[in-house]
């Protein structure tokens, strides 16, 4: 029995040695080992480690790995004096293991760290620029580029100092108006549209007026072009037809004026017609006495 | 009997309320030991309720055989163990199977506090007196418990009794032991990851005895009963306490005697059994170092944490097993998809999701992001955009091993090259199809940047989602729409009404000009009919122009004057005043 217990204990302290003396470092970690919490070694490369084992030297694992960070969303006023809301999105790593454990201790409260520093650089760089350079249509594009560029720098050389950090990247994520001045913005969005669409009604019922008096006045031209052949057309006629009567009538002028004056007789002797008639005319000559006599 | 079952109950409490003090105060403190021995309490817990339910399952048994006293109080059916030739006990297996699954529950818990404690920074503890305070009363409690349980064990003459007492005194120790590591880190010695592990193992030997004990009952088709293992603590233990006193206090101190040849796991314990164990721990412990790798994966080979062979294909590999290495298998082929302003629930989205520019938010498993969606274009004005990006590892191992959430890192740098984007661009990009550009240059950022980062991914490509103004100005952006179709309305009325006129004005025209050419050709024609007739008359009048000239004149007056009222006047008669008056036709008659 005694030499069972022994055997077991021994088995039991040797695991015990073997899991805490060996660490595997992992490839995505650096690992800091701390002997009674001062800070003895820093392993950065990946693979087995020895050390004494727990709790004489303990190990800190910290995340190497490229890391994203959503900064606080923070409103900042422009050279221009507009509010503009915004936060960034930082892309970060821990490089110096030491100095993080040192300064930030852990993950979360590096990137709290981290939010202030970009945050505080950005409100810096922000109001130096006006809202023209973030939002333009113009030529040469955005400024955006070039203000995360600046915050990027100016952020990179004080986390890289300070809590052992490298940034990487920052850039604009969020990028609005406050509430507030949002709803302005509807309002004007929808005004510049209700401004489009009147236009283009208006421009159209323009057009089409436009169409319609060119129409009438087409018309009108046709038709008057219309009449006035007409009549050259009709006075052609006319003038051909007196012509002909004339040629015709030339020929026996007594003729014609015995007809024509017969014809008109004719025409306006009519029913209603008293007349008052001499007896003197030679019409009657017979009446009174006959042609013997004569 | 009765004692037993009360004794049992009395137990169930002290476990119930030993867990949830220790629960209180690990949640109090932060401390991993303490919330380690929670779970410790609570895997006691477990087990004494499953030894209750044994001792009630035999005694029913007992009553229906109508033994009077079943054997005796003591002896238990396990501690004697059942010859061959006793029958089966009936439902044992379900009794097995129960403790089973509850030894692998506890195995469980074990597994859940290592990897509770071996994760996550150590966190200061909070209320350090607060815990010192209420876990020395859990010392005191354990302590009295585990004495009454020895007591009534002995006075019973239960062995099973008298061993649970031991293992609460037992639990008496772990909790000394999370003093201490408290106590530890005080001064600064992080001894509280130490004692938690310790404690896990202490748990995991609980759900190992009982995990056997499930078996072993199995196996002889008798009674779970929950000992043997402890036996091998309790000699450690009791080696360890004599070894100590005998050199500090020159005196034996031993715990007090347990017939171990009846507990001796030989007992329990057949070789066969023990051989078959062991080659199924051996088997699980090296099935560790087998992988498959599939057709769409490639393989990532470690040997403690570093990078051995990171192209591994497909098939079969073998490798050492856990401590020493292990292979990650990674989706290196497929192409992952990141949503910008929008998220979706590919188990609720329908495929054929609305594209309309309000009601679209209302899809079930749809989730607008509203702040990630809104985007300033160049002109100051607003939109809603959304869009898709597809990504692929370029290769298996940078991705995954130097970046953190690869995912978000992606989301975030589309998400700022959008807006970058859209900030240089009209308001006409809303009301065109002019988004190809745009989407263009947003792949080509995007792909820049995740190359420069040496992200070890791949921007296969950038969809755009949707892209519409602010639901609160889409109304006026429709109407311009509208507007613009009555634009066209107008001018095509106005077209057709020119269509219909023009022509009818033509034909007018037209009709006037053939009037008039019917007109000259008539009055032509006439004329020449009329001259014709004229010469033709005058011909034969000249012929004889007298007695002609005198016969028309003579036809004329009387068709003339053929039924006229005609009044005759005499010059000769009409002398001096004389006149002749005229009068209306019907006055006249009687006048003359």
């Amino acid at each position: 029995m005694g030499r069972t217990v022994v055997i077991v204990g021994i088995v039991v302290v040797a695991v015990y040695v073997l899991i805490t003396a060996f660490v595997a470092v992992d490839v995505t970690e650096s690992v800091i080992i701390t002997r009674f919490g001062r800070p003895v070694r820093v392993v950065t490369e990946p693979g087995l480690v020895v050390k004494w084992p727990d709790p004489v030297e303990t190990v800190i694992r910290l995340d190497k790995r490229l890391r994203p960070l959503d900064s606080y969303i923070g409103e900042y006023l422009t050279q221009d004096k507009k509010n503009l809301v915004l936060s960034s999105f930082i892309l970060w790593r821990m490089v110096d293991p030491m100095k993080f454990i040192q300064t930030v201790k852990d993950t979360d409260a590096a990137e709290r760290r981290l939010s202030d520093l970009v945050s505080s650089e950005l409100g810096v760089a922000i109001g130096v620029y006006p809202i023209s350079s973030f939002l333009t249509t113009g030529e040469g594009g955005s400024g955006i580029p070039e203000i995360s560029e600046k915050v990027t720098i100016s952020s990179r050389e004080h986390a890289l100092k300070e809590f052992g950090i490298e940034v990487i990247d920052v850039r604009l994520r969020r990028l609005t108006f406050p509430e507030q001045n949002l709803r302005s913005v509807y309002a004007r969005m929808r005004a510049e549209r209700e401004r489009m669409a009147k236009k283009y009604r208006a421009e159209g019922e323009e057009g089409a007026a436009r169409i319609k008096a060119q129409t009438n006045k087409e018309i009108r031209e046709i038709l008057a072009n219309a009449y006035r052949e007409a009549q050259v057309t009709k006075g052609k006629g006319d003038a051909e037809s007196i012509r002909i009567y004339a040629e015709a009538f030339e020929k026996d002028p007594k003729f014609y004026k015995l007809t024509r004056t017969l014809e008109a007789y004719r025409k306006f002797l009519d029913e209603k017609t008293t007349l008052i008639l001499s007896a003197d005319s030679p019409l009657f000559r017979y009446l009174e006495c006959p042609p013997e006599e004569r | 009997m009765e004692r037993r079952v009360r004794t049992s109950l009395v137990s169930i409490g002290t476990d119930i309320f030993l867990t949830s003090l220790k629960g209180t105060l690990a949640f109090l403190s932060g401390s991993l030991a303490i919330l380690a021995d929670a779970y410790h309490s609570f895997s006691d817990l477990i087990v004494s309720c499953t030894v209750l339910t044994g001792i009630l399952l035999r005694r029913q048994r007992e009553r229906k055989a109508g033994e009077p006293s079943a054997g005796s109080h003591s002896s238990d059916t396990q501690t004697t163990p059942p010859s061959p030739t006793e029958g089966a006990v009936p439902g044992y297996w379900i009794e097995s199977l129960v403790a089973f699954f509850v030894s692998l529950v506890i195995l469980y818990t074990a597994y859940e506090v290592v990897s509770r404690v071996m994760v996550g920074p150590l966190a200061p503890i909070r209320n350090v007196w607060i815990a010192v305070v209420g876990i020395t009363a859990c010392i005191a409690i354990a302590y009295l418990i585990s004495r009454f349980k020895i007591m009534v064990g002995r006075e019973t003459d239960s062995p099973a009794l008298v061993a649970d007492g031991y293992h609460s005194r037992m639990d008496m120790f772990t909790s000394i032991a999370v003093v201490l590591s408290i106590m530890g880190q005080w001064i600064g010695i992080p001894l509280d990851r130490v004692v938690a592990v310790l404690i896990a193992v202490m748990i995991a030997i609980t759900g190992v005895n009982l995990f056997i004990s499930s078996f072993v009952g199995f196996f002889r088709k008798s009674h779970v009963d929950v000992r043997g293992a402890w036996q091998i603590v309790f000699s450690i233990l009791d080696w360890a306490i004599g070894i100590v006193s005998e050199h500090l206090f020159r005196r034996r101190v031993s715990l007090p005697e347990i017939d171990f040849s009846r507990l001796h796991p030989r007992v329990w314990f057949s070789r066969r059994v023990a051989i078959g164990l062991a080659i199924l721990l051996v088997i699980i412990y090296l099935r560790s170092g087998v992988t498959t790798v599939k057709p769409d994966e490639t393989g990532v080979r470690f040997r403690f944490g570093a990078i051995v062979d990171k192209q591994l294909e497909p098939g079969l590999h073998l490798a050492l097993p856990w401590p020493f290495e292990k292979i990650v298998k990674v989706n290196a082929k497929r192409v992952y998809r990141v949503e910008v302003g929008f998220r979706t629930d590919p188990a609720l989205v329908l495929s054929d999701s609305l594209l309309i520019w309000e009601t679209k938010h209302l899809v079930k498993g749809y989730t607008k992001m509203f702040d990630e969606a809104v985007a300033f274009l160049g002109d100051e004005n607003l939109v809603d955009a959304s869009m898709v990006v597809h990504y692929r590892p370029l290769d298996a191992v940078v991705h995954l091993f130097k970046v953190n959430q690869i995912h978000e890192v992606i989301r975030g740098l589309a998400e700022s090259f959008m807006k970058e984007a859209l900030a240089s661009e009209g308001s006409r990009l809303l009301m065109t199809d002019d988004r190809a550009h745009v989407l263009t240059r947003m792949k080509e950022m995007l792909s820049t940047e995740v190359d420069r980062l040496g992200l070890g991914v791949e921007v296969v490509a950038v969809f755009c989602h949707d892209l519409h103004p602010p639901l609160d100005a889409v109304s006026a952006y429709r109407d311009v729409f509208s507007a613009r179709e009555d634009h066209a309305r107008y001018i095509n009325e106005a077209e057709s009404y020119r269509n219909q006129e023009l022509p009818r004005a033509r034909a007018e025209s037209e009709k006037q000009r053939a009037d008039a050419a019917a007109y000259e050709m008539e009055k032509k024609v006439k004329a020449e009919g009329d001259a014709q007739k004229f010469l033709v008359t005058a011909d034969a009048y000249q012929e004889a122009p007298d007695v002609t000239g005198y016969r028309l004149f003579v036809e004329t007056v009387e068709q003339s004057l053929a039924g006229k009222q005609k009044y005759i006047a005499n010059p000769r008669a009409n002398l001096g005043g004389y006149r002749l008056w005229l009068f209306t036709p019907g006055a006249s008659a009687g006048g003359f």
